[in-house]
């Protein structure tokens, strides 16, 4: 039953409960006009199948099963930010919590086609956002929507979720444990019923609600056609505010990124930026810890110093420290095993925040 | 009368001994041929007759019967048309039993009574030699592969009328001519490292496969240089010893790759195969049963580009092989054991246009990309040593003027590090490092105290199962010899998690 058909029928018969009661000729009549004759004919047979009590009660206990609860627009606990927005979900499937009414909340979101700079942005922002009570909202997809979850978890913050297929659809299958993490610390949400498969179509009207959920919405990189600028555009229409982290002006990746700061959304350097909007008064820049560099020998700052979050490659390094390889391989080695640079790809190093 | 010659068939890449025997008796002219042969093989009949009448000689309107011994034994080829004839000449009384004692015959016959050339000469040569003859009698051209062979005379001839006239003395038949360096020039064209701009840490990396003999995945983007710098592998290895290049030899000759007039192969082998070749071809089989790419590369290096390219049954057929360093190749009548002791080098892409993590010049979709790079993994990977990342030369290193490490630079130390492990694995049945049992790594591989705690720690953290850790310890041991050092230290521990391949 797709949104289209519902709001139809909504708005003649006023209530849901007037569906279920709803004989099929009268269907056909209210929608006859609407809809091609084989959708029609698709819509009245999974109608008349879904009627019976019998599989009614069989989709109550499956939800029940999975702890998953419907929380439909009229209930109390249904969250007011999304109420606001013009198209909000006739009801939402959630496993967990919902956002806290009281606390802020920014979505943070970015392409799927990410850079490290732009997966260890999404993890630094989440994390110090988190670290001031604010919670993070996204779409659990790869890349940038995976680490701001992360991030936010590890700033003992908490985390949303919101999905583009059923809750009981792991999608994608790498991110199973950041999902079994998130429905303790935060929660899992949904538009669409069990079973329903991750399509493409239905990710625009997934990031609906992730930016109807939010107070502000955070595209960390972009690219000139990326999905995320759609959530960018209808957080705008929903009166959110919109931030930026900005790219070199040549980067195709950051691209949609740049444009977006043209057209007015805030240009973002340091999660302070983000937090005075919000209303929240505190000095926080990103920075590096110095003491925990300047705590390093003299050899590992000069290989540290020369790292950045540009991956770098292992020649290039040992070439501008003017070092010999083996030497290299050691101080790398120390750095990456205590927590100061890692690998994004083999042989490839950047500094971590 | 009866006859009896002896000549030879190749079964994989060693010689059979075959007895070819003649008869003629009285009774309707007709000439059979026997002894489980192939279809190729049986058309020797009309070969020989008509040449046996070109060159001359007149074979009686007999009753005739050619067997080939042993009869369970299949044969193939076309090399028995020289002892067929032979052996029909002696049976129609024109050459004498025992001026065939303890001479080996073969050689393909054309219509007009020419001799034309074989391929596995060389190991049948050999076999001859073992099984006692004292003179084998081979088509001129191929002289020189047989000559190889010590301890046996070798004589070649151009025409059955030759053959015959030698038998009878009327005349003499050449060896070898002229003192010819059996030392073939190796070809003027070396690649040399130097070559390459760069890449200090393939280089090296390389220089620790081949001298541990460990198997390398090089992954990177189209034009940075695998190709380029895989092709220069087989000159930095040391030498081929005799006993090597003999079997080399063996095996190319066997296969027909020996070009014309071309003695002993001195150089490593390069395969190259391109990823639609088929399983059979790779590794061994076919009818006849010859060896496959990974045997021809016996000794040498077994190139895979476009590693994720080959078919998914195709990879999984080189697992054993690459365990065991020998094929075995089972038919319902016999069983083949083919050499398979290689360096195999793979070389692959990070994602189905090649530039990945570039995202500035990589258009793939991030499915394709996961997709894609979910291959990269399996018990295939599980048996590649050493891994390194290539990238394309940075403008700064193009720009500078220093060649970097050159194959003589690299040379030295492998030898050295070579006969290191010669030494060392003399009472094993071991030649290298990566060819080292869990087992026999306790024994060989001491480690300082800590390089075992960074091995530990990166054990625990990054999760490592205990194949990554013993395969880490093999390559730590191949640094270890090349800085001719007796305990692995932590130095040499921390280069060989570098290269080991994480994903």
């Amino acid at each position: 039953m797709n949104r289209r058909i519902l709001n139809i029928l909504l708005r003649h018969l006023g209530h849901p409960r007037e569906i279920y009661f709803l004989r099929e000729k009268q269907l056909e009549n209210l929608l006859g006009e609407q809809l091609k004759t084989d959708h029609l004919e698709r819509v009245l047979f999974h109608f008349s199948k879904s009627l019976s009590l019998e599989s009614t009660k069989k989709e109550y206990e499956k939800l029940e099963k999975e702890k998953v609860r419907f929380i439909a627009c009229d209930d109390e606990e249904y969250p007011k930010r999304l109420k606001e927005i013009y198209d909000y979900p006739y009801g939402i499937y959630v496993k967990g919590n919902l956002p806290s009414e009281e606390k802020k909340s920014i979505a943070i979101v970015g392409a799927r086609k990410s850079t490290p700079y732009g997966r260890e942005m999404a993890r630094v922002f989440a994390r110090e956002l988190a670290k001031e009570d604010i919670e993070i909202i996204s779409g659990l997809a790869r890349g940038i929507d995976a680490n701001a979850h992360i991030g936010c978890i590890e700033g003992g913050g908490k985390t949303y979720g919101i999905l583009g297929c059923g809750i009981d659809k792991i999608y994608p299958r790498d991110n199973i444990e950041l999902f079994i993490e998130m429905e303790k610390k935060g929660g899992i949400i949904s538009e669409y019923g069990l079973g329903v498969e991750p399509i493409s179509y239905h990710f625009p009207f997934r990031n609906r609600i992730i930016s109807g959920m939010a107070d502000g919405i955070l595209v960390v990189e972009a690219a000139k056609k990326s999905g995320s600028l759609i959530t960018a555009e209808q957080g705008l229409e929903q009166g959110r505010e919109i931030f930026a982290l900005p790219g070199r002006s040549i980067d195709r990746q950051s691209e949609g990124c740049n444009l977006l700061i043209q057209k007015g959304a805030k240009l973002v350097l340091n999660v302070s930026d983000i937090l005075l909007e919000m209303g929240i008064n505190c000095e926080k820049k990103l920075n590096i810890n110095k003491n925990l560099v300047d705590s390093l020998a003299n050899c590992e700052k000069l290989v540290y110093y020369c790292l950045s979050l540009e991956p770098k490659y292992i020649d290039d390094i040992a070439r501008e420290c003017k070092m010999t390889l083996q030497e290299t391989m050691s101080i790398l080695f120390i750095l990456e095993l205590n927590g100061y640079i890692k690998q994004v790809i083999q042989n490839y190093y950047i500094i971590v925040t | 009368m009866y006859s009896k010659v002896v000549s030879g068939i190749v079964k994989g890449i060693d010689g059979v001994l075959i007895y070819v025997e003649a008869d003629m008796s009285n009774g309707l002219p007709i000439f059979e041929m026997v002894g489980y042969l192939s279809s190729e093989l049986k058309e020797a009949k009309e070969r020989v007759r008509t040449a046996l009448k070109n060159q001359g000689y007149t074979i009686p309107s007999k009753k005739i019967t050619v067997n080939l011994l042993p009869a369970d034994l299949r044969k193939d080829g076309s090399a028995f048309d020289l002892p067929i004839a032979i052996a029909m000449l002696i049976s129609s009384g024109q050459i004498s039993q025992e001026k065939t004692d303890k001479i080996f015959f073969a050689g393909e016959l054309g219509l007009d009574g020419s001799l034309y050339t074989i391929r596995g000469v060389l190991p049948l040569v050999c076999c001859a030699k073992e099984a006692g003859m004292k003179t084998c009698i081979l088509p001129r051209d191929n002289l020189k592969e047989g000559s190889l062979v010590d301890e046996i005379t070798v004589l070649g001839a151009s025409s059955l009328r030759e053959v015959e006239q030698f038998l009878n003395g009327k005349l003499s038949l050449s060896k070898l001519e002229k003192e010819e360096d059996m030392e073939e020039k190796i070809s003027k064209k070396v690649l040399d490292f130097s070559d390459i701009i760069g890449q200090e840490y393939a280089k090296r990396a390389i220089q620790v496969a081949v001298s541990g003999r460990h198997n390398m995945l090089l992954f990177g983007p189209p034009g940075s240089g695998k190709s380029m710098l895989t092709k220069r592998i087989p000159y930095i290895a040391p030498k081929l010893t005799k006993k090597e290049s003999l079997e080399l030899t063996k095996i190319y000759s066997v296969k027909g790759y020996l070009k014309e007039k071309q003695g002993l192969i001195l150089e490593r082998p390069f395969r190259n195969p391109h990823h639609s070749i088929t399983l059979p071809a790779l590794i061994g089989g076919g009818r006849p049963v010859t060896p496959g790419e990974i045997t021809l590369s016996h000794n040498g290096i077994l190139f895979l580009d476009e590693l994720l390219e080959f078919p998914k049954n195709v990879l999984e057929s080189l697992r054993q092989p690459l365990e065991d360093k020998k094929v075995l190749v089972s038919r319902v009548d016999e069983q083949y054991v083919f050499p398979a002791d290689i360096m195999m080098v793979a070389a692959t892409n990070l994602c189905p246009c090649g530039y990945y993590p570039d995202m500035k010049r990589c258009n793939c979709k991030e499915k394709d990309i996961v997709r894609y790079q979910k291959k990269l993994s399996g018990p295939f990977f599980d048996r590649i040593d050493i891994s390194v990342k290539i990238r394309p030369l940075s403008y700064i290193e193009l720009q500078s003027e220093k060649r970097g490490s050159s194959s003589f630079d690299l040379q030295s130390q492998i030898k050295n590090a070579v006969a290191i492990q010669k030494e060392r694995y003399e009472k094993e049945e071991i030649n290298f490092n990566s060819q080292l049992s869990d087992q026999q790594i306790a024994k060989y591989c001491d480690m300082e105290e800590n390089a075992k705690k960074s091995l530990q720690e990166v054990m625990r953290r990054k999760k490592w199962s205990a194949r990554a850790y013993f395969r880490v310890i093999r390559v730590a041991r191949t640094i270890a010899d090349l800085a001719g050092s007796d305990k692995i230290l932590n130095t040499h521990i921390v280069e060989a998690i570098s290269y080991h391949f994480q994903f």
